[in-house]
């Protein structure tokens, strides 16, 4: 694959690190001339406008510059239905599996109990190189 | 930072003449230094490994870049205002943003346990040790992956040079490396790239409902197996390695162009217990990547590392900052640009980006569209 675009992708998975206290993730996904751009923060945070704001923009330079039609941009309100951590220390995992899900389009059915589960997953996946 | 030029200028003329070989030599080494930070914190997107290296890495060896991730001029104003609307933070310093260096210590961690707070505000800061350590691991025997997921032997060629000289490794991997691309995925290039985002999307729904259903139906029963006798020796391996510990347990090729970087004690112990580091999170990121690959070739999904909204931000700080710091001193020449009454205390947005004018030479549109406001 070779995306030489930015635009040339159906999803775009990002990874926040904010301030190094918390992760979250940005998921920007394109769907019949319509962006939409989803924050996912397992801390229920209110969405960290600042960042988004500025992806948002970033966006919508590169679309005007590689002249791709985007009728609409849809910044979507912090989800409530999503997992949530119950502990200061779950962000990143709860992060990669958003990630995880999203990729594939997946709901996100886990829940904080999962997380254990999910840490020693992380650790035999990233140890084999290879996510099953 | 006087030359002969400067010599017979008034003391005015010849301070800014000062400012502005640095603010064009500062800006200079942004524009290529943010250039190759978008570029390269987009992960797992080339085959030949064209985004999958660390921004520290890029950094460090001044890896080609193509100007397509650099934002326009235009996107830079834009974000300019909503930069604005915040204060930067006192301790981001011009200086430091646009000329620092990597600095020892290991990937920084989130949450406030992960400790190895980066100077300057900024998070996530690239790391000596990710862009050391990958080229050693890599001529001690790695073997060095072309991509993500098709290692050629087209590429080893270059592993036994990273040390002696990265950045002729740099040059020369994509006549390696462009050959290398399958004719599976040049098929999915010219599908893909051959689409209006229309059927962009409904060939995102088509892989979706085609391609990887089951996958999904599958993807939580799956997470949540049991492991097997070898999973649980890797894992009980894990969970006593110290959580500060540098020695490497294993590699992963998602260093530019599939350049393995290991993963340290560090990485594997925050994901047992803690607070994930960069190492973890852009290796998961890598392998995420690599799976959409196998189950769902069509698709193109873009995963970013944990660099790139970092460094995103410090881009529009650092170009406020740069115009912040011009405009103060350009009130010396009205004519140019009038940005007196734009202080560095006021942060307010300037009503135009004088110092990139200027650059590029059309300063006195800059000074007319002033006017004309006025």
């Amino acid at each position: 694959m070779n995306v030489k675009k930015i635009f040339d992708v159906h999803k775009i998975i990002i990874p926040i690190n904010t301030d190094n206290t918390h992760w979250t993730l940005a998921v920007v996904s394109f769907s019949n001339e319509e962006m939409r751009i989803e924050y996912l923060d397992s801390l229920a945070g209110n969405g960290q406008n600042d960042l988004v704001d500025i992806l948002v923009h970033f966006l919508k330079e590169e679309a005007d510059r590689l002249k791709f039609t985007i009728k609409t941009w849809v910044v979507l309100p912090p989800r409530n239905d999503i997992p949530r951590q119950v502990n200061g220390l779950d962000c990143g995992v709860f992060m990669c599996y958003f990630a995880n899900f999203m990729s594939v389009d997946a709901p996100l059915t886990f829940t904080a109990e999962d997380i254990p589960h999910f840490r020693r997953r992380m650790i035999t996946d990233v140890y084999n190189g290879h996510i099953a | 930072m006087f030359d002969e030029a400067a010599r017979d200028l008034t003391p005015n003329d010849a301070y800014m003449a000062i400012d502005e070989k640095v603010i064009i030599i500062l800006s200079w080494l942004l524009k290529r230094k943010i250039r190759v930070l978008l570029k390269r914190s987009s992960m797992g997107v080339d085959v030949c490994g064209e985004s999958k290296a660390s921004p520290d890495e890029a950094l460090m060896y001044g890896l080609p870049v193509d100007d397509s991730w650099l934002p326009s001029e235009s996107s830079a104003r834009a974000t300019l205002y909503l930069a604005n609307r915040q204060s930067p933070p006192a301790h981001y310093d011009l200086i430091e943003l646009v000329a620092s260096t990597p600095h020892p210590g290991t990937s920084t961690g989130a949450c406030p346990a992960a400790g190895d707070r980066p100077r300057g505000g900024l998070h996530s800061h690239p790391t000596a040790r990710s862009s050391a350590r990958p080229l050693n691991a890599a001529s001690a025997g790695s073997s060095v992956a072309c991509g993500a997921a098709d290692a050629s032997s087209d590429c080893d060629d270059n592993a036994e040079d990273e040390d002696e000289d990265a950045t002729s490794y740099a040059a020369d991997m994509p006549s390696y490396c462009d050959d290398n691309a399958n004719d599976e995925d040049e098929d999915a290039i010219s599908y893909v790239h051959s689409l209006e985002p229309t059927a962009l999307a409904e060939s995102a729904a088509l892989v979706s409902a085609s391609g990887s259903t089951s996958y999904v139906e599958s993807l939580l029963p799956n997470l949540r197996r049991a492991f097997t006798e070898s999973e649980n020796k890797v894992v009980n391996m894990v969970s006593s390695l110290p959580d500060e510990g540098q020695d490497v347990v294993s590699t992963l090729p998602f260093g530019y162009k599939g350049t393995n970087i290991p993963l340290v004690q560090r990485d594997y112990a925050r994901m047992a217990n803690g607070c994930l580091v960069d190492g973890s999170v852009n290796a998961y990121m890598f392998l995420l990547k690599k799976r959409e690959q196998r189950i769902s070739p069509l698709k193109k999904t873009l995963f970013f590392d944990s660099y790139f909204i970092g460094m995103l931000f410090a881009m529009v700080s650092v170009i406020l900052l740069r115009a912040t710091y011009s405009c103060d001193r350009y009130h010396f020449f009205p004519a140019i640009c009038v940005c007196g009454a734009h202080t560095r205390s006021a942060l307010s947005p300037p009503p135009f980006f004088c110092p990139l004018k200027k650059q590029t030479g059309s300063g006195a549109e800059c000074g007319e569209d002033e006017r004309n406001k006025t």
